[in-house]
């Protein structure tokens, strides 16, 4: 019997070989220990992603429940409500918007590259990959930059799971909820302020004209701290991982930087960064000849959905050249990610800018460590070496 | 779009959930309508551009604002494959 357990460092550390075991053995699988199911099949996920009346976000996307320093927002939630958080924001993340801040990114990226230039090494986690999205967010909502480091902090904190310890740690829930003081504080100071062209802003005039409540705009803002950062810097380290795992695809790339977005969108087919989403059944439901019943949480395997041969042709082998979109490293529909386009634009810009630093590059692979997450797949520290002053 | 996929029509995929990005909520707006609608923006024409299926009536139905005088409005969906 195949058993997949979503705490074990094991399957943190390689969870593909599970995943196929589960696609075949037992694609409707249930997990006694924590009690929940879960699909691992391209078309099962996109099916349970899709059903958002049977298999609904409402109750949180995580195995482990809500946290209760958690608010509401867009990914938690389920039409009609999800479909009035979202139009609030929705046309800020389109790809032409985006597109403006190409420069941003590029500068900020560079800047954070600049003390590595000599040295001939970087950690692609802690230097780069681990502040960038993190930084650029946080001049998207207008926050002060003397205040990066503890959101950085706290954002840090309330990702960081530990082995056996389901949710979060005690850490974490304090960072949740130093956070959610410290954007108090954000709302209650813009209320008396005139309003600029920053996120926070869009979301000031969205609550002063009743279009979103308080607590909306809270959960918005929890929100985007973390969606600012977490998973593109998974995406960044993943990428550049495979690509040195790869050293002819990586070759290929370095010639012609054109190829970094379809090295990209591989990289979210074939080592996504989002492993996996929860959803609650609202009734009984019925899938490979077994019965969900209601009120139990389903696990979406993301990471097993690309490398299914049920969809993808040769899953297993990273090639950058399928360059296709069809793929649910962003999620799928409603709930699909937001800032899509923002999480490729940065992470095309960060690989420019570190290519044309590092040329070719080696991981230093016995000192790379992963994250222990159940529902995030990546890297928290990547150490890259290369010719430095090149 | 979202009125299809919430709806859960069949020939409406909404892939990127309304980001102006997959390409996946093509739709052709009937003829008596297609001159009531908000014309598409430069975004939406460069994605439309690059489909195989594309017709003179053709949409992204996320870029569709929905108001009160649309109502009626009549929208083919591209068979699914």
């Amino acid at each position: 019997m195949v058993e997949f357990d979503p705490y074990s460092y094991a399957t943190h550390e390689n969870p593909y070989p599970i995943y196929r075991r589960l696609r075949d053995e037992a694609p409707l699988y249930h997990n006694d220990q924590y009690d929940f199911w879960a699909v691992s099949r391209f078309d099962d996920c996109k099916s349970v992603l899709k059903n958002f009346s049977v298999f609904s976000s409402a109750k949180g996307i995580e195995l482990q429940g809500r946290p209760d320093a958690a608010y509401f927002d867009v990914m938690t939630t389920d039409p009609p409500n999800h479909t009035r958080l979202r139009h609030v924001m929705s046309e800020l993340f389109q790809p032409a918007k985006m597109a403006e801040l190409e420069q941003l990114i590029r500068t900020t990226a560079r800047s954070l590259l600049a003390s590595c230039r000599e040295t001939g090494r970087i950690d692609m986690i802690a230097d780069y990959a681990g502040r960038l999205p993190m930084l650029i967010m946080c001049r998207l909502l207008g926050y002060p930059p003397e205040d990066d480091a503890r959101i950085m902090q706290w954002t840090n904190d309330a990702v960081h799971t530990e082995e056996g310890v389901q949710g979060l740690t005690a850490a974490g829930i304090e960072g949740l909820i130093n956070l959610g003081k410290y954007n108090e504080a954000v709302i209650a100071a813009r209320s008396q302020a005139s309003l600029s062209e920053d996120l926070v802003s869009h979301l000031m005039t969205a609550l002063q004209s009743g279009r979103i409540n308080h607590l909306d705009t809270m959960g918005y803002l929890q929100l985007l701290a973390f969606a600012g950062h977490e998973t593109t810097t998974k995406l960044m380290g993943n990428a550049v991982f495979q690509l040195w795992k790869h050293p002819e695809t990586l070759q290929s790339v370095l010639d012609d930087p054109a190829l970094i977005s379809g090295a990209i969108e591989e990289t979210l087919r074939y080592d996504s960064s989002v492993q996996l989403q929860a959803r609650t059944t609202t009734r009984a439901v019925e899938m490979h000849g077994r019965v969900i019943p209601e009120g139990a949480k389903v696990a979406v395997l993301f990471g097993s959905a690309g490398r299914d041969d049920r969809k993808y042709e040769r899953p297993d082998v990273f090639d950058i050249k399928r360059n296709s979109r069809d793929h649910i490293g962003f999620g799928y529909g409603l709930h699909s990610c937001l800032g899509a386009p923002l999480a490729r634009l940065e992470s095309r810009i960060a690989l420019e800018e570190l290519f044309k630093m590092t040329g070719r590059y080696e991981v230093d692979q016995a000192n790379a460590r992963i994250v222990h997450s159940a529902n995030v797949h990546g890297f928290q520290s990547l150490p890259l070496s290369f010719k430095a002053g090149a | 779009m979202e009125g299809a996929v919430i709806n859960s029509l069949p020939g409406m995929e909404g892939m990127c959930g309304g980001m102006l990005s997959c390409g996946t909520c093509h739709c052709y707006i009937d003829e008596q309508w297609i001159n009531r609608l908000v014309p598409p923006k430069a975004e939406e024409l460069a994605m439309l551009e690059s489909m195989d299926d594309r017709r003179p009536n053709s949409r992204l139905g996320c870029q569709i604002r929905i108001t009160d005088d649309l109502s009626g409005l009549v929208v083919h969906l591209p068979v699914e494959p």
